[in-house]
C-alpha cells in the first residue's frame, strides 16, 4: 500500500497541494478536504467553484461542504459508499480509495478542459517579458536600426481620412461602372500612394483589411442566421435588403420633411428618395447669398485695408486719398453693377415664374380639350344609336319578331359553347388541379431539403472547428510531448511495478520453502506415528505373552494401557491448542483490521464537535429570538 | 491571420502564370518589400520594360494586395512555414513561394521594426540630465533651503529627432519616482518568472 501512497502524493504535489505529511495514514480532515478539492478543481472546475479552499470553522458549513464533495464524488461513479462523515472523520482505506478513484478520472478530464492555449499565451507572454528583462540599454547615439526592435514610439497613429483604400480587380463590377476601368487604369494610385503620409500605410492597410473582412464576417453571419430559410440565392438576399433599407430611408425622409413644415416642400408629392434629394441641391444652390458673402468679404478686406494705412502717418495721405478714391468708385461701380444684377436676376425670378404659370395653364386647357373630345366621342355614340331606332320604329312587328329569333338562335348558341365548354374545362382543371399539388410537393420537398441543408451545414462548420481543434490539440500535444523530460513518473510507476514483482517472487519462493518444510514435516509425523503404533503392537505383545507367567506383567498391561490412554489424550490436547493457536493469529489480524478502520473515529472528537453544534445552534436560536424582538 | 477577400483574390491573381509571368512577378514582389523600407518609390513599379506588357489593373491589385499581406503578417509576427502554408492554399507554385520566403527570411526585423515605431506608446526615453538647485527663499518666506532636483529626459520621437521632458521635483516626489519604478521593474521581473 506504501506504493500506491507514493503515487497518490505525487500527483497531489503535481496538483499544486501543499502536504507537510509524509503518509495518508497522518492526514486529518483539513488536509483530506483540500486535496480531493484540488483533485475536484482539475477535474470539474464549475461544480466546486463555490466551495472555500480551507475548511469552514462552522460546524454546519463543514458538514455540507463536505456532503457537497460527497456528492459530487459520487455523482462521478464512485462505487462505494460515501457521505459526508468519512470525509470529516477519515479513515484511511476509504481516503485511498477515494484518491484513487479520483486519479482514474483526472487525465481524461485534463484533455477536455483545454486550458493550452492560455497556457501558449502566457508562456509567450512570459518569454517576451523576460525578453524586457534582459533587454541591456544601449545608448542614443547608437544607430536605430541597429537596436533591438521595442517599443520605441516614434509616430503617432493615422489613418487616412476621407479616402478609403481600394485594391482594383475586374470584374462583374468593371463592366456595370462606365468609366471605372478608365479610373483604375490611370488615375487610382497604388495603395501605398492612397495615404497622405507615407507612416500612414501600416495603420491605413490594418484599417482597410480588417473593416473588410468583418464586414464579410457579419454578412456572413446574417446570412446563416437569416438568410438561408428565405429560399433565396445570397446575391438576391442582398438586393432585397438592399431595397428594403432603401424604402425605409425613402420613408423616414418624407415623414421628416412632412413634419418639417412647408419651407421647402412645394411639392411633397416628390416619389422617390432621389427627387427629395434633388430638391435638397437645387435649394442649397443660392447663387446670389454665394456672390454676397464674396462681396462682404472683399468689402471687409478693404476696410482692413484702410485702417492700417490711415494710421501710418501724413506723408503719404495724398496717395492714400488717391487710393481711397480708387476704392470708392470700384465700390459705387461694384456696387452698381451689384444693384443691376439683382435686377436682372429678379426679372428672370418673375419671367420664370410666369413661364411657369403658362405652362400650367396650357396643361389646363389641354386636358380640358382631351375631356371634351371624350364627351364628344360618347355622345356621337349615342347619336348613331338613337338613329337606328329611329329607322327600325317603322316595321314595329316584323322588326320585333326578326329579333326574338336572333336571340333564340343566341341563347342556344350560347347552351352549345357551354356544353363545348365545359368539355374543354374539366381536362385543364385536372391538369391545373394536378399540378398544383405537385407543386406543393415539390415546395415541401424543397423546405424539407432546405432544413437538411442547414443541419449540413451546421453539422460541417462543427467538424470543421473540431478538426481544427483535434489539429491543433495534436500539435500542442506534441510539442509538450516534446517538451516534457521523458515522465519522470512513469519510470517511478515501472520501477515500483518491477519491485512489487521481484518482492512477489521473493515470496512465491519463500512459500514453497515452507510448504516443503510442512511436506517434510507431516512425512516425519506420518513415519513416528507408525512406528509408535508398530512398537505398542509389539509391546502389547511381549507383555501379554508374560502375562500369562508373571503377576507384575498383568499389572505392566494395566499401566501401559493407562499409558496409551494418557499419551492418546496428550495428543488431542496438542493438536487443539495447535488451532487455537490458528485461531488466535486470524482474530488479531482481523482485530488489527478493524482497529485501523475504527481508531480514527475516535468518539471524543465526535462529542466535541457535537457540543460545538450544540451551542452554534444556542446563539443561532438567540438571534432568531432577538431579530423576532427587533421585528415585534 | 484575417484577410478580406479582395486581398485573398489580389494573391490569387499573383499566382496566375500567363497573366503575371516570372519577371513580373519577381519585380512586384521586389518592389512590394522595398517599397514599405522606404527603399523604392512607387513610380519603380511602372518603370520596368517587363511591366510594360501586363494589364495595369491586375498589376496595380496584386501589388496593392501584396502590400496588405505582408504587413498583416508580419503584424502578428507569422511563422515562415504558416506563410508558405497559407500561400500555397492559394494556388502560387512552390517556385514563387520559395522567392517570397527568402525575402520575408531578409527583412522580417526591418518591416517589423518599421511597424514597432507605429504605435500608442509613450515616447521613447534615451538620455538623461539633471541638476540639483537649493531653494533658498521665497518672497513669502524668509528661509526654505530645500533641495529641487530639475530633470531634462531626452525622448526619441523619429529616428534622430528628439523631444524633450523637463520637470522639476523635490527629494520626496523624486524618491518616490524611483521606488514606483524599482516596484514596476520588479513586477515585471516577477511576472516574466512565474510559470
Amino acid at each position: 500500500m506504501d506504493e500506491a501512497d507514493g503515487i497518490i502524493l505525487i500527483t497531489l504535489k503535481d496538483l499544486g497541494c501543499e502536504i507537510e505529511n509524509e503518509t495518508i495514514k497522518d492526514f486529518d480532515s483539513e488536509m483530506v478536504y483540500k486535496c480531493i478539492l484540488a483533485y475536484l478543481r482539475v477535474i470539474n472546475e464549475q461544480k466546486v467553484i463555490n466551495l472555500t479552499n480551507t475548511l469552514p470553522k462552522n460546524m454546519s458549513a463543514r458538514v455540507n461542504a463536505c456532503s457537497l464533495i460527497a456528492n459530487i464524488i459520487k455523482d462521478s461513479g464512485f462505487r462505494s459508499e460515501l457521505s459526508y462523515h468519512n470525509l470529516l472523520y477519515p479513515n484511511v482505506n476509504d481516503i485511498r480509495k477515494i484518491f484513487i478513484f479520483l486519479g482514474q478520472l483526472l487525465p481524461k478530464k485534463e484533455v477536455e478542459s483545454g486550458g493550452v492555449n492560455i497556457q501558449k499565451l502566457e508562456d509567450q507572454i512570459c518569454q517576451y517579458l523576460q525578453g524586457c528583462v534582459k533587454e541591456s540599454w544601449i545608448p542614443y547615439f547608437c544607430p536605430f536600426s541597429k537596436r533591438i526592435p521595442g517599443n520605441y514610439s516614434t509616430a503617432t497613429l493615422f489613418t487616412t481620412t476621407g479616402g478609403n483604400l481600394r485594391i482594383p480587380s475586374r470584374g462583374r463590377q468593371l463592366k456595370v461602372t462606365p468609366g471605372l476601368e478608365q479610373y483604375y487604369n490611370n488615375y487610382l494610385e497604388p495603395l501605398t500612394l492612397q495615404t497622405n503620409r507615407f507612416e500612414d500605410i501600416a495603420p491605413s492597410v490594418f484599417e482597410y483589411n480588417l473593416s473588410i473582412y468583418a464586414e464579410a464576417q457579419e454578412r456572413d453571419n446574417e446570412w446563416n442566421n437569416k438568410g438561408a430559410s428565405s429560399g433565396m440565392n445570397p446575391i438576391d438576399y442582398r438586393k432585397s435588403k438592399q431595397k428594403q433599407v432603401l424604402s425605409k430611408m425613402n420613408d423616414s425622409i418624407r415623414q421628416s420633411i412632412i413634419d418639417g413644415g412647408g419651407s421647402i416642400n412645394n411639392q411633397i408629392g416628390a416619389d422617390s428618395f432621389l427627387d427629395v434629394i434633388g430638391e435638397f441641391r437645387g435649394n442649397s444652390l443660392d447663387v446670389g447669398g454665394q456672390f454676397n458673402r464674396k462681396k462682404a468679404f472683399t468689402n471687409e478686406l478693404s476696410n482692413n485695408n484702410n485702417d492700417g494705412i490711415l494710421s501710418t502717418g501724413t506723408k503719404v495721405e495724398t496717395e492714400i486719398e488717391t487710393e481711397e478714391q480708387r476704392q470708392l468708385k470700384r465700390q459705387t461701380e461694384i456696387d452698381a453693377l451689384q444693384s443691376q444684377i439683382d435686377e436682372i436676376s429678379d426679372s428672370i425670378q418673375t419671367y420664370n415664374k410666369e413661364m411657369m404659370d403658362f405652362l400650367s395653364l396650357m396643361r389646363q386647357s389641354e386636358s380640358e380639350n382631351l375631356e371634351q373630345d371624350q364627351q364628344r366621342e360618347g355622345l356621337e355614340k349615342q347619336y348613331k344609336i338613337k338613329k337606328k331606332t329611329f329607322s327600325l320604329l317603322d316595321d314595329a312587328e316584323g322588326n320585333m319578331k326578326e329579333l326574338q329569333s336572333l336571340c333564340n338562335q343566341t341563347s342556344s348558341n350560347l347552351l352549345e359553347m357551354s356544353s363545348e365548354w365545359e368539355k374543354v374545362r374539366k381536362p385543364i382543371i385536372e391538369k391545373y388541379r394536378s399540378l398544383k399539388d405537385k407543386q406543393n410537393n415539390q415546395a415541401d420537398e424543397t423546405k424539407s431539403k432546405l432544413d437538411r441543408i442547414k443541419e449540413m451545414r451546421v453539422l460541417i462548420k462543427k467538424l470543421v472547428s473540431e478538426v481544427q481543434q483535434k489539429d491543433e490539440q495534436f500539435q500542442q500535444l506534441q510539442d509538450q510531448y516534446k517538451q516534457a523530460p521523458k515522465d519522470s513518473n512513469r519510470s517511478q510507476y515501472t520501477r515500483r511495478i518491477l519491485e512489487t514483482v521481484k518482492n512477489i517472487k521473493k515470496q512465491k519462493v519463500d512459500i514453497d520453502k515452507v510448504l516443503l518444510d510442512t511436506k517434510n514435516l507431516q512425512k516425519e509425523i506420518n513415519t513416528i506415528t507408525d512406528t509408535a503404533v508398530r512398537t505398542f503392537e509389539l509391546v502389547k505383545d511381549l507383555l501379554y505373552n508374560d502375562a500369562k507367567k508373571d503377576q507384575t506383567a498383568k499389572q505392566a498391561i494395566k499401566s501401559f494401557a493407562i499409558i496409551d490412554d494418557k499419551f492418546q489424550k496428550l495428543l488431542e490436547i496438542i493438536n487443539e491448542t495447535g488451532n487455537f493457536q490458528n485461531n488466535i493469529l486470524t482474530l488479531n489480524s482481523k482485530i488489527e483490521h478493524v482497529s485501523q478502520k475504527t481508531n480514527t473515529l475516535n468518539s471524543d472528537r465526535v462529542v466535541q464537535d457535537l457540543k460545538n453544534i450544540k451551542s452554534e445552534n444556542q446563539s443561532l436560536i438567540k438571534q432568531i429570538k432577538t431579530l423576532m424582538e427587533v421585528q415585534n | 491571420m484575417n484577410l478580406s477577400e479582395d486581398v485573398l483574390k489580389g494573391i490569387e491573381t499573383l499566382s496566375d502564370e500567363k497573366l503575371i509571368n516570372d519577371s513580373v512577378f519577381k519585380h512586384i514582389i521586389d518592389t512590394c518589400f522595398l517599397v514599405i523600407l522606404k527603399k523604392k518609390t512607387e513610380s519603380d513599379l511602372f518603370d520596368n520594360k517587363a511591366v510594360s506588357s501586363v494589364d495595369t489593373i491586375a498589376l496595380k491589385q496584386t501589388y496593392s494586395a501584396f502590400i496588405v499581406f505582408i504587413l498583416e503578417s508580419m503584424k502578428i509576427n507569422y511563422d515562415q512555414s504558416s506563410i508558405s502554408e497559407l500561400l500555397e492554399e492559394h494556388k502560387l507554385s512552390s517556385s514563387r513561394i520559395d522567392f517570397i520566403s527568402n525575402y520575408f527570411k531578409e527583412y522580417r526585423i526591418p518591416i517589423r521594426k518599421h511597424l514597432s515605431v507605429t504605435n500608442f506608446h509613450f515616447p521613447h526615453i534615451i538620455d538623461v540630465n539633471w541638476r540639483l538647485d537649493l531653494f533658498m527663499k521665497s518672497n513669502a518666506v524668509e528661509k526654505l533651503n530645500t533641495p529641487v532636483y530639475m530633470i531634462n529626459l531626452t525622448t526619441e520621437q523619429e529616428e534622430n529627432v528628439k523631444g524633450k521632458v523637463q520637470f522639476a521635483a523635490t527629494l520626496d516626489q523624486l524618491q518616490d519616482l524611483v521606488f514606483k519604478l524599482r516596484d514596476a521593474q520588479k513586477q515585471i521581473e516577477r511576472s516574466a518568472i512565474k510559470s
